[in-house]
């Protein structure tokens, strides 16, 4: 039977949702940027999970079906999104979006 | 009979006039020279009757004072009511006699001379707003009002000095005299206040005569040489040596001569500058009991008298010597108030009046004939062209110099008179003989500046320019063709004639009502001088009085002589001359040139540097440096926005942490 | 605390989701990030089976892993298969240590809270009706459904309206921008 406490599943959430947020700081390919973005979505779900176990409420899981359905929808489009932008050029970099200096 | 106090209507009828043709403008009647002439001279001429008639019913009650309250106002504290009305008494009776009757004369003597010129409508409604101020100084009954009065006579005279205002020569000559009549407002105001401090009042009645005992003074109240009655009298005679340019502050009047020629007869010798010497003797019950006061009037009246003289020996324009003289004049009436004899100041006050309006109405014919030249070393031989012009002239000259029996010999000789009898009584300082001296030298200097005067601009030959010629080439083909540069030269028309003669005529027998044996103007007045005025004390006794008789008519007879033979001469002698003295006379004793290195230099450069620092530095700068600074600001914050979404990220992710550790922190779970 | 079979997997698969988190993070080739990010939802799917939800690991396997990250390797081979992350100048420099700076604090946050709340037992009897008796009574799929269709129905409406849009955004996104 799992533990009594939930905090190993929620610490790994945290640990997993933090590194998502560095990928998102860190990287400039913008596709990776965007799996960094999924495993933070992963990384709440997980969270969710946890609590619809230990809080014994089936909300959870439909918290975690909901996410997973925009997730999905989010990917279609933003991945649309990236490929107009970056379909013509050789190289990828998210810093090439400047125009919105100043 | 009884009294019939018509002064209301002097007072309002003038203030109609400047009101009625003041409007023709806005209706577009400006043009109707001859409507405005009559418009204007009828009205002063109303107010002059008006004058004449309660004058006239005054004579037979001399003592009556009628009071008519215009107005009453009290402060919503209670503590200062003030009731605004006109006073007829006996000097203001002549007051208001004089300012009309000479007002009217040269009214109508302007319809000559203003002929033709643009602005004759304003001419007219600032000259009759003149007159109403001065009427309201005159015939106020109480302080506050009188300021009212000497206020609007000072911006009368800033109006009509400054008439020609395209010319800047003028326009500075009405600030100056407009800044230093302002010097004696303040003293004025500050009197005010004094007064209304030590009396709690500022009516006539409560101040200068006791309301419970009419005839008694209320100042004798507080007793001799009282400090604060010291005090009162000297701020009122600062404001009367600004009003009457008295040394130092006389500074204004020789510039004012800017103003046409007319409105200097009239402002500039008549009327306002004597508003002074009305005021001393109005105030005569506080001054009587300030004597320090009076020594300080009669000195400087005599310094200034001498002082003043002395530069009109020199001057070469004619309306110069002119002001000069009535400067010089003026510190005569300031001498004989100054000994106490009031009358003998208000005397002199009108014989004044007759002959300098006179002098001045000549010159103004004279400056008419020649298009516009002052200047008498390019005038001469204008004697035949010009008969009349010189007839009267000489009479008003002889009047000034104090000639048997002219005017101006009756009223000096009441003057220097006074000064003796003053002097040679038991127990008397010696001062009053060192005044008289001072009178008896000015009387020479007088002679020999107004017959220098008039030799030089009407006998000899012309020396001046063709007159009517435009150009010099004219000038020397009509001089090769008629030989004579005054074919165009005429004598004055006949309206600018009959006031002339008119004054020539007072000039010579306006000075009977004031001899030592009739001395009807004293008589007259004694009532409203105070209790202490005896004029018989200000008569010398037995051979005193020819001597007094003798001693001015000589000096004046030396001054002529010397005159006669420098000056009467087909060729004067007019060269400059290289002397220092001279040189400090031509130059008015550099006096103007010492107030602006001292007074108006710093003003105007501490102006500059407050420009500079406050209006430039702290102002402009601030409100410049307010946008400088949110300029950079706005500069520095842009660099937020970078354009790189990474950045917004972290943005977001600081946010966010922000939150968080608030939570963690506040609201511990 | 006594070492079961659990707590053996539990630490096994923690392992691996951070290392492959750390790995999606970390690979310069985009296609082994991918490929990391992939491992990563599958242990995650198994964390849900440790948690006794089956249908949704299930779920989770299908979905994400099966459809999503094709997508993704599809994307990211069409465009960059084996680029490397572009080495050019990093025009903001700092930003990456600031980045790990505030990683650690928000880890670190986020574990205090974790270390300092304690699950009431009382939060626990009162979330509705016990979801691990539904399981027992019915299975998984059955408690879903009903948990879904009896309470839920709205958002599940809406969320079928979402992907419709989704489908068309994409659509007009892909399309090549015509000349006209």
């Amino acid at each position: 039977m799992p533990p009594d406490q939930p905090t190993g599943y929620l610490i790994v959430s945290a640990v997993l949702f933090t590194i998502g947020v560095v990928g998102v700081l860190v990287r400039r390919n913008p596709l990776i940027i965007f799996m960094s973005i999924e495993l933070m979505l992963n990384a709440v779900n997980l969270s969710f999970m946890t609590f619809a176990r230990y809080l014994d409420s089936v909300d959870g899981w439909i918290f975690v079906f909901l996410v997973l359905t925009v997730a999905a929808a989010e990917v279609v489009v933003g991945l649309a999104i990236i490929v107009s932008i970056f379909r013509t050029r050789r190289n990828i970099d998210i810093d090439e979006l400047d125009s919105m200096r100043g | 009979m009884q009294v019939f106090d018509l002064t209301p209507l002097v007072l309002l009828l003038p203030l109609l006039g400047f009101l009625v043709i003041g409007s023709l403008r806005l209706f577009g009647l400006h043009e109707h020279t001859e409507m405005i002439s009559w418009l204007g001279c009828g009205f002063v001429a109303a107010a002059f009757v008006c004058a004449l008639v309660s004058f006239v019913t005054l004579t037979n009650a001399i003592t009556s004072v009628s009071d008519t309250t215009l107005w009453s106002w009290t402060d919503h504290t209670g503590n200062l009511s003030v009731s605004i009305g006109l006073r007829l008494d006996a000097l203001s009776a002549v007051m208001l006699l004089v300012v009309t009757g000479v007002g009217l004369l040269i009214h109508i003597y302007s319809a000559g001379y203003m002929h033709g010129d643009p602005s004759y409508w304003r001419y007219y409604s600032f000259l009759n707003f003149f007159i109403f101020a001065m009427v309201l100084l005159v015939a106020a009954d109480n302080f506050l009002f009188l300021l009212v009065g000497w206020a609007a006579v000072g911006l009368a005279s800033y109006l009509l000095i400054g008439f020609w205002y395209q010319r800047p020569s003028a326009v500075a000559a009405a600030k100056k005299a407009f800044v230093v009549n302002v010097i004696g407002d303040f003293g004025l105001l500050l009197a005010i206040f004094l007064l209304y401090s030590k009396f709690g009042t500022l009516a006539y009645t409560g101040i200068l005569f006791d309301p419970r005992n009419p005839g008694a003074a209320a100042a004798s109240a507080f007793g001799v040489n009282d400090p604060m009655l010291i005090a009162i009298t000297l701020l009122l005679f600062l404001a009367c040596a600004a009003k009457s340019a008295q040394l130092p502050l006389h500074v204004w009047l020789p510039d004012a001569m800017e103003g046409p020629t007319p409105v200097s007869a009239l402002i500039h010798a008549a009327t306002m500058v004597t508003a002074g010497v009305y005021l001393v003797a109005r105030t005569s019950n506080l001054f009587n009991y300030a004597p320090t006061s009076l020594w300080v009037v009669a000195g400087i009246g005599g310094a200034t008298a001498l002082f003043a003289a002395s530069i009109a020996l020199v001057q070469n324009d004619i309306k110069r010597v002119l002001a000069y003289s009535t400067i010089s004049q003026l510190g005569y009436m300031f001498m004989a108030e100054g000994a106490g004899n009031y009358a003998a100041g208000i005397f002199h006050l009108t014989t004044h009046a007759y002959f300098k309006a006179l002098l001045f109405m000549c010159a103004g014919a004279v400056i008419h004939a020649l298009e516009g030249e002052q200047d008498i070393r390019k005038m001469g031989g204008l004697r035949k062209k010009m008969p009349w012009t010189y007839g009267t002239f000489l009479v008003g000259g002889l009047a000034i110099a104090g000639i048997v029996p002219f005017a101006g010999f009756w009223s000096k000789d009441a003057v220097l008179g006074t000064l003796l009898a003053q002097g040679t009584a038991s127990g008397a300082s010696p001062w009053y003989l060192v005044l008289y001296g001072v009178g008896l030298a000015t009387a020479l200097l007088t002679g020999f500046y107004i017959f220098r005067l008039i030799f030089v601009v009407f006998h000899g030959t012309y020396r001046g320019e063709t007159v009517g010629a435009e150009t010099q080439a004219e000038a020397r083909a009509r001089q090769r063709r008629r030989g004579d540069p005054l074919a165009r030269v005429h004598e004055a028309p006949w309206i600018m004639l009959v006031p002339m003669v008119g004054l020539a005529a007072l000039s010579t027998i306006g000075g009977l009502y004031g001899t030592p044996w009739g001395d009807v103007l004293s008589q007259f007045l004694a009532p409203v001088l105070g209790i202490n005025f005896l004029p018989d004390t200000f008569v010398p006794q037995g051979a005193l009085l020819w001597i007094s008789f003798g001693a001015g008519l000589v000096a004046a007879l030396m001054g002529i002589g010397v005159a006669i033979v420098m000056y009467l001469r087909r060729t004067p002698a007019l060269k400059p001359m290289r002397n220092p003295l001279y040189q400090l006379l031509l130059h008015k004793y550099w006096l103007d040139e010492l107030y602006d290195w001292v007074l108006v230099k710093p003003v105007v450069g501490a102006g500059r540097l407050a420009n500079r620092w406050i209006e430039g530095g702290l102002l402009d700068g601030g409100s410049r440096g307010l946008a400088w600074l949110v300029g950079k600001t706005s500069i520095g914050l842009r660099t937020i926005q970078s354009g790189y979404a990474r950045n917004y990220a972290l943005v977001l992710l600081v946010g966010a942490l922000i939150i968080l550790l608030y939570y963690i922190v506040m609201i511990r779970p | 605390m006594h070492i079961t079979a659990t707590t053996v997997a539990f630490v096994v698969l923690a392992v691996t989701a951070v290392l492959s988190g750390l790995g999606v993070i970390l690979f310069r080739n985009a296609v082994y990030s991918a490929l990391s990010l992939i491992l990563n939802l599958f242990s995650l799917a198994l964390f849900f089976l440790l948690l006794n939800a089956l249908f949704i690991a299930v779920v989770q396997v299908l979905i994400y892993t099966g459809a999503i990250m094709v997508l993704f390797l599809f994307v990211v081979t069409m465009l960059a298969p084996d680029a490397q992350d572009t080495e050019q100048r990093d025009p903001i420099r700092w930003q990456k240590g600031v980045a790990a700076g505030l990683g650690v604090i928000l880890a670190g946050g986020l574990s205090y809270l974790l270390f300092n709340t304690v699950l009431s037992p009382a939060a626990r009897a009162s979330a509705g009706d016990s979801l691990s008796k539904t399981v027992d009574k019915f299975g998984s799929i059955q408690a879903f459904g009903m948990g879904l269709f009896h309470g839920f129905l709205f958002p599940f409406e809406v969320t079928s309206v979402l992907l419709v849009v989704a489908i068309l955004g994409a659509l007009v996104l892909g399309r090549r921008a015509s000349r006209d």
